[in-house]
């Protein structure tokens, strides 16, 4: 039986905002625990996970969040370079350069400061201390409808692996075989399915993530 | 202004050309006996543009340092903030919205006051950090609600001052602008009160621009002591207070029509005032501020969804 090319996007379902809010990872992390309406927001709905510092940058570097809340200092715990004032923006940084997809909100009190702007234009969004529920619901909640997407997903991972000199046969490739999985209302091991069709190995640990969330976006439920 | 086409200028102020016809001829010799060479004179701006920087950077640390200092202060807004969700959260109703107009008026009251400090500390960053006012993305603003709901909040201010708030006119527009736009309504309107006469009303009028669902002007209205014409033009200025503003209420840091000139900017609205319908003294008047709002050009800005 002959499968047609099918787009990813064309498999997407349609997912209500309450089941995003579900769906979609959080982490704040942050020194002070009352800094963010953590409790509220759990009580309407939204999956988030609280750490006072970086716990481990091995589950932001793989994606286990889709959201990260990073308090502007304090908090880069042993990762921090030289635990210097910057140590926020080396961890910002260094995410966005691992993986541009990641979502990462500025969390601070301290937009007062100019010497602090990088922090702030370099992330996706900025929740300036102090917050109330409602606001940061509707950061979150716009960022979920916007970034949440098949398309949105796919496309970050078409240009991480243009940027690692994929070729396209590689990409259309990968597609395919996702779609297909989709199709068939296949639960296969995305990491291994992934690597299957990308020869580097650091890049198919990068992108496998994004890949589990878009079969998740395809109403798969993983 | 200095001329450019004398060769000399009395460091005094008083500009004689060269050629003036009632001057003796002693008293012109005079004249240029005291000029001052073009260059000298650069030196000397030179000089006072450097100094004026230097106490420039002093002020902006000491402003920063002021504003830093609000740090702690934040955090235990932050504290009252959680507390009041909390309590919020045990109220009956299916959504805080239902909640909150269930709760009682002194519970009512402490939610608005915690708002409304959350609103003044996200406003000082923006004297020593203009750049914060474009912080963040760019959101879908419903202008009516945002103007209605600091109308509310500003309701009991608006008593104590025994100034009645109202709302007029009406508009559906929902432009994209930076969070940092709800410091427009919050200044106009705390200015509205603090500068309007007893038993008067503040009006905040909101109409549509035809032919657009983004665009909106919006006019704080108040009765009061109005600006002189020659002090209007500095009336958005950092630390200008008109004379009329000073002898109504003795408090005041004049930032306040300075952070909302930023803001408009940082949004692309345009932000006037002016006067209609002065009293036979010609002193007192309805002071207008008129804010035309326009969506930013969301597919133009660096960072976007």
């Amino acid at each position: 039986m002959l499968f047609g090319r099918r787009k990813l996007t064309s498999l997407a379902k349609p997912l209500s905002l309450a089941d995003l809010r579900k769906r979609v990872k959080i982490v704040v992390i942050d020194d002070d625990e009352n800094a963010f309406p953590t409790q509220t927001l759990q009580d309407e709905g939204y999956t988030i996970e609280y750490w006072p510092e970086v716990k481990s940058l091995d589950r932001l570097e793989r994606g286990d969040f889709d959201i990260i809340v990073l308090d502007i200092a304090g908090v880069a715990g042993r990762f921090a370079p030289g635990n210097g004032p910057n140590d926020s923006l080396d961890i910002l940084d260094h995410l966005k350069r691992y993986n541009p997809a990641q979502i990462i909100i500025a969390f601070s009190g301290q937009t007062f400061d100019l010497s602090k702007q990088p922090f702030f234009s370099k992330a996706d969004d900025v929740l300036p201390k102090p917050v109330t529920a409602l606001k940061c619901k509707q950061v979150l909640d716009q960022l979920i409808e916007a970034k949440f997407t098949v398309e949105h997903m796919w496309n970050s991972v078409v240009a991480v692996m243009k940027r690692e000199k994929a070729s396209q046969k590689a990409i259309d490739k990968l597609e395919q075989n996702i779609a297909k999985a989709v199709s068939k209302g296949d639960k296969p091991d995305y990491g291994a399915l992934v690597s299957a069709s990308v020869e580097k190995a650091d890049l198919a640990a990068r992108i496998a993530g994004v890949v589990t969330k878009i079969a998740t976006l395809c109403g798969l439920g993983i | 202004m200095i001329p450019t086409n004398f060769g000399a200028l009395l460091v005094n102020g008083v500009l004689v050309p060269f050629r003036n016809a009632v001057m003796s001829a002693k008293a012109r010799k005079n004249n240029r006996s005291q000029k001052v060479s073009w260059e000298s004179l650069q030196t000397y701006v030179e000089s006072l543009t450097l100094a004026g920087a230097i106490l420039q950077k002093e002020v902006d640390q000491r402003a920063m340092e002021a504003v830093s200092g609000l740090h702690d202060i934040k955090t235990a807004v932050n504290l009252v903030a959680r507390n009041a969700e909390a309590i919020v959260r045990n109220l009956p109703g299916l959504d805080d919205y239902e909640k909150i107009e269930r709760a009682d008026p002194p519970l009512k009251s402490l939610l608005k006051s915690v708002n409304l400090l959350n609103s003044r500390l996200n406003m000082a960053s923006i004297v020593t950090n203009p750049e914060a006012a474009k912080h963040g993305q760019p959101r879908r603003t419903p202008v009516y609600k945002i103007f209605h709901r600091m109308v509310r909040l500003f309701e009991e201010e608006g008593q104590r001052h025994k100034v009645t708030l109202r709302m007029a006119g009406s508009s559906h527009a929902a432009p994209w602008l930076f969070d940092s736009f709800e410091t427009i309504p919050l200044v106009l309107v705390d200015n509205g009160i603090k500068y309007s006469e007893r038993d008067r009303d503040v009006v905040v009028r909101i109409e549509d621009i035809a032919g657009s669902s983004d665009a909106c002007v919006v006019s704080v209205e108040s009765w009061g002591g109005v600006v002189p014409e020659e002090h209007r033009s500095s009336l958005f200025e950092r630390g200008f207070r008109a004379p009329q503003a000073k002898s109504k209420a003795s408090s005041g840091s004049g930032l306040g029509l300075y952070i909302a000139k930023i803001v408009a900017e940082a949004n692309s609205c345009g932000i006037k005032y002016s006067v209609q319908e002065v009293d036979q003294s010609g002193k007192t008047g309805i002071n207008v501020f008129t804010v035309n709002i326009r969506s930013l050009d969301v597919s133009k800005l660096k960072k976007r969804f």
